[in-house]
């Protein structure tokens, strides 16, 4: 799963949005890093809807625009977590080998000085 | 949203842009457009920054990005995804062959008494009896006018034809020697056989030309074919050719894919058979025709040529399979475009379908 299927999931866990709504909650989440513009963002809701990991939830007209919003299904919240839980599993282990790393300069490892656990 | 409501919606730069984006959207398959277009337009006037006009590069390249995605995206799954593949180089290969075909029947063959001046010029002689042949159909894969004669021609050399010839504005070859196995009874006779080929305003002529030094049987029997020479555009052709079959292939394999996507299980078994049907049909010649371009653009192919890439789509057997293959093809078509939506698709596909 890519980075920026993992934040649309992610962006629609917490209930259904429509594309614009998307495409602010990756932002906010990916701290501006990602930024989904229409025809990438259509193509992944496309694939995902498609993989039955998000389905439309209701589609209105709003000044005359039609917005179409879209949840999460309970396929893809489990794919959501499943990434999650290797992605945590991924950052403890790196963090923990940081912690033991050897600082070559003095001949210490970082854990010699309690560092942060 | 940076811009909103019906205020918004009714200034001239808001209008302006929404054309803009409307007519960026026109790069999309109809079907996604009509499904989808309306959504992706909110979401642009949405994001669209106060006061523009036009959209920005990004949203261009991005939304041409989409478009292509949109047109080349096939079912998720891997069968497709090789059916897709097998599809484009086989549609890539009659593609091919048909630009090759196209570009052979820019020009024409030479009259008869042309191609009997020809050769008279290479004979430096002319001819007593001379028999020609003539091959000019289109499925001729081969197309020539043969030329021979029981004249024996004394005092013949090669490089004297070839001085006529380069004279008269022909472009000479290479020459081929070699030295035939012929007996008169238990005597070998000493002769060499000798072949060139030279070009002139787009036809060729191959010279073939057997003396004989054995004292009795002094001379040399000629016969010549006067050809098209190999056009200049053909690789642009079968490169061209190519393509258009290969995105074809890939095309229709991603309509068909999403056609017959949860459809009832007879459907897909007798498109499966088919398409394997296709398959087995397409490889002689889809090999066949991939090993002649191979040959034609890696390897020196000396004074005999070789087949032209479109043999492989004019001249049976393989232009049958070629024909079964399509026709294996085009039946999975019409089982694609008749195949009826089933109770079975997806809550999200229904509501797809759904005209707001």
């Amino acid at each position: 799963m890519q980075e920026p299927t993992f934040l649309i999931l992610t962006a629609l866990a917490t209930g259904p949005k429509h594309g614009y709504g998307v495409t602010q909650e990756v932002a906010e989440l990916s701290e501006g890093t990602v930024k989904l513009r229409a025809g990438t963002l259509y193509g992944a809701l496309d694939r995902l809807v498609e993989q039955e990991l998000i389905t439309v939830d209701r589609q209105e007209v709003v000044d005359g625009r039609l917005r179409r919003y879209y949840r999460l299904t309970d396929a893809g919240a489990g794919r959501l977590a499943e990434r999650a839980r290797r992605l945590r599993k991924q950052a403890e282990a790196a963090e923990s080998r940081l912690r033991t790393r050897p600082n070559l300069a003095l001949g210490f490892t970082a854990g010699s000085f309690g560092a942060s656990a | 949203m940076t811009a909103s409501g019906e205020v918004m919606r009714k200034q001239p730069t808001h209008a302006e842009l929404e054309r803009w984006y409307r007519r960026l959207l026109w790069a999309y398959p109809i079907g996604y457009r009509r499904a989808n277009g309306e959504e992706i337009l909110a979401m642009l006037m949405d994001s669209a920054e106060p006061g523009r006009r036009r959209p920005s590069r990004a949203d261009v390249a991005d939304l041409g990005r989409g478009a292509v995605r949109q047109w080349f995206r096939l079912p998720v799954g891997l069968s497709t995804m090789v059916a897709a593949v097998l599809a484009a180089v086989v549609l890539g290969a009659v593609g091919a062959s048909a630009g090759s075909w196209l570009a052979w029947q820019a020009n024409e063959l030479p009259s008869n008494a042309t191609a009997l001046e020809i050769t008279e010029t290479a004979a430096g002689a002319p001819m007593t009896a001379p028999h020609v042949q003539r091959l000019d159909g289109r499925r001729d894969y081969w197309r020539a006018v043969y030329v021979s004669d029981e004249l024996s021609l004394p005092n013949w050399t090669i490089e004297t034809a070839q001085a006529r010839l380069r004279a008269g504005g022909w472009t000479l070859g290479p020459v081929e020697k070699s030295i035939p196995d012929l007996y008169r009874g238990d005597e070998r006779l000493d002769a060499v056989y000798q072949v060139f080929r030279a070009t002139r305003d787009g036809h060729a002529v191959t010279v073939y030309a057997l003396t004989d030094f054995t004292p009795d049987l002094a001379g040399t029997q000629l016969n010549t074919d006067v050809h098209l020479a190999v056009p200049s555009w053909e690789p642009v052709a079968i490169l061209l050719g190519w393509l258009v079959g290969a995105v074809a292939g890939w095309l229709l394999t991603g309509w068909a894919g999403y056609r017959l996507r949860r459809r009832a299980l007879p459907r897909r078994l007798a498109v499966l058979t088919l398409g394997l049907a296709a398959l087995g049909l397409a490889a002689f010649p889809t090999i066949g025709l991939y090993h002649t371009l191979f040959k034609l653009t890696f390897t020196e192919l000396g004074v005999y040529g070789t087949a032209p890439a479109y043999c492989w789509v004019v001249v049976d057997p393989p232009a049958m399979l070629v024909g079964g293959t399509l026709a294996a093809g085009l039946a999975i078509l019409v089982l694609a475009a008749t195949a009826r939506q089933s109770r079975g698709l997806s809550r999200a596909a229904r509501v797809y379908s759904t005209q707001p």
